[in-house]
C-alpha cells in the first residue's frame, strides 16, 4: 500500500500524536489522534481496506468513512508524506475511545514556526571522526546513580 | 574605560586545535572594545590547550567531555556581560560584527536577539560536491536564525532558562525555538554576512541521526499539544 516518504520525512508517533518532520522545507506535520493510529497503521503497511474494514466495526462508524479515509490519505500523498511501497499482512486495531473521541475525523496540521530549528544542522565543534555526540541527561543521571 | 556594554564571548570546543586560532583571532580583530572570551573545552585532547595559552586574556576552562550543552551552559555560567555572543571554535566572525549587532540594539530598543546572516565555506572541494553540501548552501539565504551569528541580552537566559542538556547537538536550535514559543521577536536580523561557518566533513547531521530527530519530534509535539 504506502509507506513513509523516507527520502524527505521523518515520522514518530508516540501517545497517538504524529508528528512528521519534512527535512527538505523544515516545515512539519501534526496528525489528530485518530488519524495518528491509522497513519501508524499505513505505516506498518497495512492496506487500505483492512483499515477500512476495522474503522467500519467500531461503533457509530459512519457512512462516509471510506471518503474520510481516502481524503486523509490523497492528503498524505499530496504532502509527500507518504509515497507507494508494499502491503503487509498486518490487521489494524484500532482503539475505539481513541478513534471516536475525534468523531473518525483524521486532520493533518501543517506548521513552519520550527523551520529555524528544523532546517539547523547541529554541527558545531566536533571531534572529525566521531562527531560531537548527544549526551543525554538521563544517561548521566545512569552513571550518577552507579 | 568604555561605556559600551560587556560582550561575553562564549566558545566551547572540543579537539578544534586546527582551527581556534583563527576563530580567536576574528574574535581580536573586533573593533568592540569591552568584551570577554570564555572558552570552555569540552575534554580536547589535541593541541587546544596550548594554543590557547598564548591569549593571556583568554577565560579558559577545562572539563570532562560532555557535549557542547554542557559546554555552553558552563560559560553561560562564567559569563559576565550583558549580552552574550557565540563563536564555535571552528567558525570565525569578519570584522565589524560585534559594533554593527550592537549598532543594531541601539537603533531598535524592543530587540532582544539579533542574527546576522552566515556563509558557509567548505574545507575542500569534494565537500562542495555532496548533496548535503548543496543543501546547505541553498539554505543560506532563507535561514536566518542561526545562534551562532547572534548577539543576545543574557536576560533571556535568566528569564527562559539555559541551554537544555538533553539537546545537546541541537540545544542552540531548541533555545530559539523555546524563546520564540514565549513571544520573543526573533526575527531581527542584519543581512549582512559576519559569521563564517566552516563545513568540515563527519559531523553531526539532522539528516544522520535519528536520535536527534525523535528528539526533535518530542520538542515539537509538546508545543503542538500547547497550542
Amino acid at each position: 500500500m504506502y509507506k513513509l516518504n523516507e527520502s524527505k520525512m521523518f515520522a514518530d508517533v508516540t501517545n497517538n500524536v504524529a508528528i512528521i518532520i519534512n527535512s527538505e522545507t523544515g516545515i512539519y506535520y501534526a496528525i489528530n489522534n485518530c488519524g495518528s493510529i491509522v497513519f501508524q497503521s499505513i505505516l506498518n503497511g497495512c492496506s487500505k481496506q483492512s483499515i477500512l474494514e476495522a474503522l467500519k466495526k467500531i461503533t457509530n462508524c459512519p457512512s462516509d468513512i471510506d471518503q474520510k479515509l481516502n481524503a486523509f490519505i490523497d492528503d498524505l500523498l499530496q504532502k509527500e508524506i507518504i509515497a507507494e511501497g508494499e502491503t503487509s499482512d498486518n490487521n489494524p486495531a484500532f482503539d475505539e475511545a481513541v478513534v471516536t473521541k475525534d468523531n473518525f475525523e483524521m486532520k493533518v496540521s501543517e506548521y513552519a514556526d520550527a523551520q529555524e530549528m528544523l532546517l539547523a544542522d547541529p554541527i558545531h565543534d566536533v571531534d572529525e571522526e566521531e562527531g560531537w555526540q548527544p549526551v543525554f541527561k538521563e544517561e548521566e543521571d545512569k552513571k550518577n546513580d552507579k | 574605560m568604555t561605556n559600551n556594554p560587556l560582550i561575553s564571548v562564549m566558545m566551547p570546543t572540543y579537539n578544534n586545535g586546527k582551527y581556534i586560532k583563527q576563530a580567536i583571532e576574528s574574535i581580536y580583530a573586533q573593533n568592540y572594545n569591552n568584551m570577554e572570551i570564555i572558552v570552555v573545552d569540552d575534554g580536547s585532547t589535541d593541541n587546544t590547550r596550548e594554543i590557547l595559552n598564548q591569549y593571556k586574556d583568554v577565560k579558559y576552562f577545562y572539563i570532562e567531555h560532555k557535549g557542547i550543552s554542557v559546554a555552553r551552559n558552563m560559560a553561560l555560567e562564567k559569563s559576565k556581560g550583558e549580552y552574550i555572543a557565540f563563536l564555535d571554535s571552528d567558525d570565525y566572525w569578519l570584522p565589524n560584527k560585534l559594533n554593527t549587532q550592537m549598532q543594531y540594539f541601539k537603533d531598535h530598543p524592543d530587540c532582544q536577539i539579533v542574527f546576522t546572516k552566515y556563509e558557509n565555506i567548505f574545507e575542500n572541494e569534494e565537500l562542495k560536491k555532496n548533496k548535503r553540501a548543496m543543501h546547505e548552501k541553498a539554505i543560506e539565504d532563507t535561514f536566518k536564525q542561526y545562534l551562532p551569528s547572534t548577539v543576545l541580552k543574557k536576560e533571556l537566559f535568566d528569564k527562559y532558562g539555559a541551554f537544555d542538556e538533553k539537546f545537546s547537538g541541537i540545544e542552540d536550535a531548541e533555545f530559539i525555538y523555546r524563546i520564540s514559543m514565549k513571544g520573543i521577536n526573533i526575527k531581527h536580523y542584519i543581512d549582512k554576512v559576519f559569521y563564517i561557518r566552516r563545513i568540515h566533513g563527519k559531523n553531526i547531521t539532522l539528516q544522520q541521526n535519528r536520535t536527534i530527530k525523535s528528539i526533535i519530534t518530542s520538542i515539537l509535539r509538546k508545543g503542538v499539544l500547547n497550542k
